[in-house]
């Protein structure tokens, strides 16, 4: 188990647009937490600021005992690799097999180049490796191209190479905003269900709010790189929830104006 | 519903049909059209020159016909050895030009000097004519196959090291951050992510290079980098016109074969 903290975390891009504004909270050991916001709120940007893939302006981030500005480069890939993260567009490397894209979940663990194929991995790997690949019920796949599965498919494979490195901590993107609903239900599923078995913190983005309510035990609501609403997900206020999605009121007066 | 057409005449301008050529085209052209009729002049092409040639054309074939095989065994061995000598320079320029594409790859390369001195290098492998670098490592180490092989892969590192970098500039970013987010190695993210995304496409590069390095091959070898070209400028210097036209009728035959075999190849890889 790892915990998260979060404290004053600002980033501002090169352009001058702030996509995050003083975030603080914390998660408290196998939480499941939902990041609700609209497109731009800058849900995704904070994820990709706890893993380091985009440098953060100003403030901390805690995971486990270690503060990520402070890491040198190898204390940086030893903490990412405690990490999962499961993207939107799954980020598989399309070309390879499905089982080939599970063992890349091993590539963390060691910089030994017997990991870069699985004809070279170690047998305790191929064996784990299947392993996860069975739990997300794609055993029958294993040597399909990923490029050829579902999209439903491929956001399996991707939760299989989470799994496959062993997290203690899991940030997911959007999982499901590219898939359509039946395919979507099922992914969050099984993410979920693997999230329960695991124990895991779970840290995921949303913008279904049917689903964060179904998923979710906590709710952080961003809008415009600010944490609006932090609750438990059965004192959550509907008012909140809709003012999250709402455009900003001048917006709405110059529309009115046109007409 | 009835398409309403304007049936007045426009008030604003038309745009006029043609538009007059600037003053730096204008130059361009003349610039080059002085080239032109120079370059024609020192030709000296006459009706009558050329009209001469046709008779000597026909003096050259009567001779060369038909093509001599007395050293047929020997041109087969000596085509053999182009043949070989593409290929070695041509393995030799694309392993080299793995590690070098990827210095000279914006999103691969270390930093911005290392990036720019391997573009730099790469283009000045490419620029100098392969027939030159011939020529230099004969100087540097001596006449026969060695220099050419060495030529070849230079000039095979020119063609494959920028095209195996536009190549790796060109791949998906996603799974490379994918592979990143997990806490990959520089290495293992270059072998998991950008290799599987570039292999086909550097493999049909790398068959491409070798088309062309058995005609460059045959080229250096009259300037005496080994192979079937010093045979066969031995035959045009001895005037025995038809063991030439056997030797040329020989490297017809191998780069064909070696360009519809790469082609076969490189449309199953696509």
């Amino acid at each position: 188990m790892l915990s998260l903290k979060i404290s004053e975390l600002s980033k501002t891009y090169a352009n001058g647009t702030t996509a995050l504004n003083r975030v603080s909270f914390s998660t408290q050991p196998g939480e499941g937490i939902i990041l609700l916001g609209a497109n731009g709120s800058g849900k995704s940007t904070l994820l990709r600021c706890i893993l380091g893939l985009e440098t953060i302006t100003s403030g901390e981030v805690w995971i486990g005992d270690k503060q990520l500005s402070q890491l040198k480069p190898k204390q940086l890939r030893e903490m990412r690799s405690q990490v999962g993260m499961v993207f939107q567009k799954f980020h598989l490397v399309g070309s390879l097999s499905a089982f080939h894209n599970v063992l890349h979940g091993a590539l963390g663990r060691s910089t030994s180049p017997r990991y870069w194929f699985p004809a070279t991995a170690p047998e305790k790997e191929r064996l784990k490796a299947m392993a996860c690949l069975e739990r997300v019920n794609l055993g029958n796949l294993a040597q399909q191209r990923v490029d050829t599965l579902s999209g439903g498919q491929q956001q399996r494979v991707a939760i299989a190479r989470t799994l496959m490195q062993e997290p203690k901590l899991i940030l997911v993107d959007e999982p499901v905003a590219s898939l359509d609903p039946q395919a979507g239900k099922e992914v969050m599923d099984l993410l979920w269900s693997i999230v329960r078995e695991q124990k895991l913190t779970v840290l995921c983005t949303l913008h279904q709010l049917e689903f964060a309510v179904e998923y979710g035990e906590r709710i952080i609501g961003l809008r415009n790189g600010k944490i609006q609403i932090d609750t438990d997900i059965s004192k959550l206020n509907p008012e909140d929830l809709k003012a999250l999605y709402e455009t900003p009121s001048y917006k709405q007066s110059n529309l009115t104006g046109m007409k | 519903m009835k398409l309403d057409t304007p049936t007045k005449l426009p008030r604003t301008e038309l745009p006029p049909r043609w538009s007059k050529p600037s003053f730096t085209v204008w130059l361009g052209i003349g610039i080059l059209l002085a080239f032109f009729l120079h370059g024609l002049s020192i030709s000296d092409l006459t009706p009558e020159r050329i009209y001469r040639g046709f008779f000597r054309l026909g003096e050259f074939l009567a001779e060369a016909f038909p093509p001599k095989p007395d050293r047929l065994h020997k041109v087969i061995a000596a085509t053999i050895e182009t043949f070989e000598m593409a290929l070695v320079g041509t393995v030799f320029g694309a392993v080299l030009s793995l590690p070098l594409s990827l210095f000279a790859a914006k999103n691969t390369s270390p930093n911005k000097t290392i990036y720019s001195l391997c573009r730099g290098f790469i283009t000045l492998l490419r620029v100098i004519p392969d027939l030159v670098w011939g020529l230099l490592f004969i100087v540097v180490v001596g006449l026969g196959v060695g220099a050419g092989i060495m030529a070849i892969t230079v000039d095979v590192m020119g063609f494959c090291g920028k095209f195996f970098a536009e190549r790796i500039e060109e791949i998906d970013p996603k799974p490379v951050e994918a592979l990143q987010a997990l806490g990959a190695s520089q290495w293992g993210i270059i072998v998991g992510a950008i290799f599987p995304a570039t292999m086909p496409s550097f493999v049909a590069s790398t068959l491409y290079s070798l088309e062309a390095s058995v005609r460059s091959a045959v080229v250096l070898g009259l300037v005496g980098a080994g192979g079937i070209g010093v045979e066969l400028a031995t035959s045009m210097q001895l005037l025995r016109y038809d063991e030439a036209l056997m030797t040329i009728i020989v490297i017809f035959v191998v780069v064909l074969l070696v360009e519809q075999v790469s082609a076969i190849v490189r449309r199953a890889l696509m």
